[in-house]
This record gives C-alpha cells, sequence and structure tokens, in this order.
C-alpha cells in the first residue's frame, strides 16, 4: 500500500480546471484537500495540477530537468482582484534546512533540500517574468 | 426500514480562504445530514409516556452513531492509510453503538410483544376458542 493517499481526482467543475481532466492525480491527502477546495471554491476562477514545466539547473547532476509545481491558480480576491499563483504543497519540515542527526537520512534531506531550492528559486524566477506570485503551501497553512 | 445516508453540500470556511485573502466561507462543502429521528411507533395499552420517552432515546443514538458512522468512513477515504486505520476503528465503535441501540429496542420490543399477545389472547381466535390464563379467566368470570 502506497504511503499516501493518492488517486485520480474527477472535479465537479471541469470547466474551471485549464489542462487535461482524465489526468488530474494527487499524491497525498493533502493534494487531495487541496484539489477539492480549488474545485468547490467559486472565487477560483481557473486552475491546473501540475501541468506548468519550469525548466531548472538540478545542483545534484548539473543537468537542467523540468520541474512541474503542484498548482497554477486563477482566483479573485475580497477586492475584486483576480490573481495568479503558482503553488507547491509540501511538509514544513521540508521547507527548513535539514536537522536529522543520521548520517545517511541527513546525506538524503540535504540532497533533497538542495533540489528543492534550486526548483523553488527557478519557480520564483518564472513567476516574477510572468507577474505571478509563487507560494509553498504546508499543513499550517491547509489545517488551521 | 433501511436508513437513508442524505450527503449534502454547504458553503463553509476553509484555511486557505483567508490565506487567499478571498471571501471567507465560500468554500461548498459535501457533508453527512444528521438524520431527523424515525418516527418512533407505540402500541395503544403497552406503551406509556415512558415507554415512548426510550424509545426515542435509543432511536436518537441509534441516528446519532449511523451519522458520524457515515463521517468516519468518509474521513477513511480521504487520508492516509496510518490515519484511515484509526479511523475505522472509530468508524466501528460508531457502528456498535448503534447495533447496541437496536439491540435495546429488539429487547423491548420482545417484551412488549409478550404483553401484547396477552392481551389478544382473550379475544377469541380464528376458529372460536379463547385463549385465557387462570388468573385472567377468574377476572372474566368475576366481572359477570
Amino acid at each position: 500500500m502506497a504511503r499516501f493517499k493518492q488517486g485520480w481526482y474527477v472535479p465537479k467543475h471541469p470547466e474551471k480546471y485549464v489542462g487535461k481532466l482524465d489526468k488530474i492525480r494527487y499524491m497525498s491527502s493533502w493534494e487531495l484537500k487541496t484539489h477539492k477546495f480549488l474545485d468547490n471554491n467559486p472565487n477560483i476562477l481557473k486552475w491546473s495540477s501540475e501541468e506548468i514545466q519550469i525548466p531548472y539547473l538540478k545542483p545534484t547532476d548539473n543537468r537542467v530537468h523540468r520541474y512541474f509545481p503542484d498548482y497554477w491558480v486563477l482566483f479573485r480576491n475580497k477586492q475584486g482582484q483576480q490573481m495568479q499563483e503558482i503553488w507547491e504543497v509540501k511538509p514544513f519540515s521540508q521547507t527548513r534546512k535539514p536537522r536529522s542527526r543520521k548520517t545517511k537520512t541527513r546525506l538524503y534531506e540535504d540532497a533533497q533540500y538542495i533540489v528543492n531550492m534550486a526548483k523553488w528559486q527557478a519557480a520564483q524566477q518564472f513567476c516574477n517574468k510572468y507577474n505571478l506570485k509563487f507560494r509553498i503551501l504546508t499543513e499550517k497553512d491547509l489545517y488551521r | 426500514m433501511a436508513r437513508q445516508i442524505k450527503k449534502t453540500e454547504k458553503a463553509a470556511e476553509h484555511p486557505l480562504e483567508e490565506l487567499l485573502d478571498i471571501e471567507e466561507g465560500t468554500t461548498i462543502m459535501e457533508y453527512v445530514e444528521p438524520a431527523m429521528p424515525a418516527e418512533v411507533v407505540t402500541v395503544d395499552g403497552v406503551y406509556d409516556e415512558k415507554d415512548t420517552e426510550i424509545e426515542e432515546q435509543l432511536q436518537e443514538i441509534y441516528e446519532v452513531a449511523m451519522t458520524q458512522f457515515e463521517v468516519q468512513s468518509g474521513v477513511c477515504e480521504e487520508v492516509e492509510g496510518k490515519y484511515a486505520a484509526r479511523n475505522a476503528e472509530v468508524a466501528v465503535q460508531f457502528l456498535t453503538a448503534a447495533l447496541n441501540a437496536v439491540q435495546t429496542k429488539s429487547t423491548v420490543k420482545a417484551n412488549k410483544d409478550k404483553l401484547v399477545v396477552k392481551a389478544i389472547t382473550s379475544e377469541p381466535n380464528a376458529k372460536g376458542n379463547i385463549v385465557l390464563d387462570r388468573n385472567e379467566l377468574m377476572k372474566m368470570l368475576e366481572s359477570k
């Protein structure tokens, strides 16, 4: 059994989704919760999941790879302004420098952290270029 | 009679609404509607006020337990495996509470049925025979 809740999501409002409707997957319960929010909130005008690709230089092999951020979202805020954002859903622990004491775990976490930072830096540059906002959502944002 | 599970949608608050500065309480969420307690069937001459009250309380326990069972079962489908196992345990506990309520009702009904049968036997059956115990026969004769 998979460690995380995974599956294919069928939107209730397919007209809001930008991308292939039969390829909307979720890789954790947090992503499922976010999918549901985006699908069911009328202020979310358009959204897509893992449809945008951003090239980035992976520090561990020094080659260009593609980064697929979890979400692209177009929404209307309280002031009626339309905003566009790119989101990544990650555990809070992975957004901070690794603190594990075990050598093997630490090595893996360090590598993961460096790769994530490279991805997010590329995403931030992409967002700056196209006037979007890049946001990392953690469990602290999803469960309050 | 089989219990009908009603799922309805209502606008509710979501943590991401505040984060995105969008109108609060606008996310449409699905939830299990608490069932209205079924009408308690009483038998004149056998049920007094206390019996009806007990019957209503048992019915309410059954409805609440079944509603919560549905809620917990729904949660099981949305969370990671390790949490789903615990939710399933809680769901089973609610199911046990519902079963206990039904069992108690069944025992009460069995006891009441004995009284009803006793009352009915004072009337002639299909063959025209009257089945009575000694005490009832004495009472009938006394009244005549």
